[in-house]
């Protein structure tokens, strides 16, 4: 268990280098950090002036080095807008980007697991063409087109809740309505099909023949066996929904590392954008890290084996 | 009898049956015996999104000379009109943006970029993801462990992560929403195809047809790829679903194609805007995302449910 854990964890480590690695090549090999920086007519001494004021003049393994050394440790130097470190300002709108992103996946497994259960229990139903009917709009509908048409319902319609902003608890709901649509669908599919498989296996038999109850058999032996994929799935889905936060957050002017990410493109805040992409991925892998010890809490094979849950979904 | 829904008899035989015959069982079996009854013929699910997908592919191709009003003319008399019969004339069957411009034309036109732009980044990112599966799941070894590693590294960077960074350096351009588009969708094909081609890696018919000294690039093009390819199709009509998710929230966030370019995504994000005035500039193209995504999704189901029950896809 431990040998697995630092197994994991090493290779979280390997991943997050590889992320750097490519923040690196995409911002400064393949792209000019300063580009739109410099004003236009700027003379060549000016120019020079200002790569070497940014460290940006040295060869380029050198600032290779020094990038990967600094990112690492979440060390991005200042933000050029706003003159303070940049991963400061990304963490300081973290928590509410973690409400929104933590919202959406309790919805998001409440609906799907209902919805998924509730359809497999009776197959060719008229509500299992309702859920599966469910499912296959969550999964069609853009995230920010729901959005917007919350808002008309729920904003300038009803006036219940807000439309913009964060001002009270009632400012999350919408924001975690549009993100939790899609994973929601995605889940109801995923169950609806494994507990209708689970439903088939010879265990279930036997806990037919002994004479357990319709909902005993489908919470207490369908359900469980087939909450291992739901929650690798869950596990996998935390980078779309953190990547959903971010147009969601657009959508609704919420306060979250979305909209900071937002302003800092249109602002050419590299060193801020940089530390957005590496506090996603260290949430991601953070993410993927407890899944990977919850799913070998849960299931006493995958500790014997060693297993990953990757290996074990598949 | 029934205990569950599902006939007891018929459940028995469906699990020795399905345990014989396939590598996996279908996750999506009809267990009503309508259902049976009709799978000589797609179901309704498909027929809708074949239909779907023929409605996009004929306005893709042929729609502007069906529909000849200039997607640029601005009319600032007749700003933010509404559809045909909630209010509004034939002249604009889909109503008009806040510059007056036709609806039903900008729809059509988005949809010349949005689509063909979608198709290219599904087959582009297949044609890597394909390739990097393969490698990894027949080869094995370091080559396995180097395209997990790679995987992983694209899965901790979300697409619109991705499309941040491109677009903080350099700028909006077409080429740029393509490669985000390619760099963050070749996860999905290599991932099950290092499945598919792991499993046929230990296939009987595979290892006999080592054992008489096929070469390996005859072994490859001759004997995996064939049985490789049905299962990449079924993902990659699923994939273009995405594909266009993927596109039209870039524009929307303006990390798009950028410009004077019409697109799904960038009409929703204009008609936000009016949101209060005229709600449905917003709405319109947003039910076309959600159509066309519809439309390869429920076309890509039938095929993925094709595949398990006749067992060439791995569930």
């Amino acid at each position: 268990m431990v040998g697995f854990l630092v197994n994991r964890l090493l290779h979280a480590v390997a991943v997050l280098f590889g992320v750097v690695s490519v923040t690196f090549a995409l911002l400064h090999l393949a792209g000019d950090p300063l580009r739109g920086l410099i004003p236009p007519g700027a003379t060549p001494e000016v120019e020079s002036q200002v790569r070497t004021a940014y460290g940006l003049d040295r060869p380029l393994p050198e600032q290779y080095l020094d990038f990967v050394g600094g990112a690492m440790r979440g060390d991005f130097g200042d933000s050029w807008r706003q003159g303070r470190p940049a991963l400061e300002a990304v963490l300081e709108r973290l928590p509410a980007t973690l409400w929104l992103t933590a919202a959406a996946t309790i919805l998001a497994v409440a609906v799907g697991v209902l919805l998924g259960v509730s359809a497999a229990a009776r197959p060719g139903s008229a509500w299992d063409i309702v859920a599966r009917s469910m499912a296959l709009l969550g999964q069609a509908v853009p995230a920010f087109w729901l959005g917007t048409m919350l808002i008309l319902l729920f904003a300038v319609g009803l006036q219940w809740l807000p439309s913009s902003g964060l001002e009270g608890p009632g400012g999350i709901i919408l924001p975690a309505l549009s993100l939790a649509a899609y994973p929601a669908a995605t889940l109801t599919r995923l169950l609806r099909g494994s507990v209708i498989e689970m439903l088939g296996a010879d265990y279930i038999r036997t806990a037919r023949a002994k004479g357990l109850s319709r909902s005993r058999i489908l919470i207490g032996h369908a359900l469980r066996n087939a909450a291992l994929p739901a929650l690798a799935f869950t596990g996998l889905q935390v980078g779309f929904l953190l990547g959903g936060a971010v147009i969601v957050e657009g959508v609704f002017a919420y306060p979250g590392i979305g909209g900071l990410a937002l302003d800092a493109v249109a602002a050419r805040d590299i060193p801020l954008v940089e530390a957005f992409v590496w506090v996603v991925a260290v949430m991601i892998l953070v993410a993927n890290l407890l899944t990977d010890t919850l799913a070998m809490l849960l299931d006493p094979r995958l500790r014997e084996d060693g297993l990953t849950l990757g290996s074990a979904a598949s | 009898m029934s205990t569950v829904g599902v006939p007891y008899r018929e459940s028995v035989t469906r699990s020795i049956g399905q345990s014989a015959r396939y590598a996996f069982p279908p996750a999506d079996v009809p267990t009503n015996a309508a259902a049976q009854r009709r799978t000589a013929w797609p179901p309704a699910s498909a027929v809708i999104g074949i239909s779907i997908l023929a409605i996009l592919a004929m306005v893709t191709l042929v729609g502007p000379s069906l529909w000849q009003v200039d997607p640029e003319a601005q009319d600032l008399v007749n700003r933010l009109m509404p559809p045909w019969g909630l209010g509004g004339t034939s002249a604009h069957p889909l109503g008009t943006d806040s510059l007056g411009r036709d609806t039903l034309a900008r729809l059509i036109t988005g949809g010349r970029v949005s689509l063909p732009l979608s198709v290219v980044a599904t087959i582009a990112s297949g044609a890597i993801g394909i390739t990097l599966g393969i490698m990894a799941g027949y080869g094995g070894g370091w080559v396995d462990r180097l395209v997990t590693w790679l995987s992983d590294v694209q899965l901790a960077i979300p697409f619109v992560v991705f499309a941040i960074a491109v677009t903080a350096v350099f700028g909006n351009s077409v080429g740029n929403v393509l490669v985000t588009l390619i760099v963050t969708g070749w996860v999905a094909y290599a991932r099950v195809m290092r499945l598919q081609a792991r499993s046929l890696r230990g296939a009987e018919w595979v290892l006999s047809a080592k054992s008489v000294g096929v070469s390996p690039v005859r072994l490859l093009t001759r004997h995996l790829l064939p049985n490789l390819w049905a299962p990449a199709v079924v993902l990659a009509t699923q994939q273009v679903g995405a594909m266009i998710l993927y596109e039209s929230s870039l524009s929307f966030l303006g990390l798009g194609i950028g410009g004077s370019t019409v697109t799904w995504g960038g009409m929703a994000a204009l008609g936000r805007e009016a949101i209060f005035k005229a709600p449905w500039v917003a709405a319109i193209p947003g039910i076309a995302i959600a159509l066309a995504i519809l439309g390869f999704n429920m076309t890509g189901d039938w095929l993925a449910t094709r595949g398990r029950r006749q067992g060439w896809l791995e569930a």
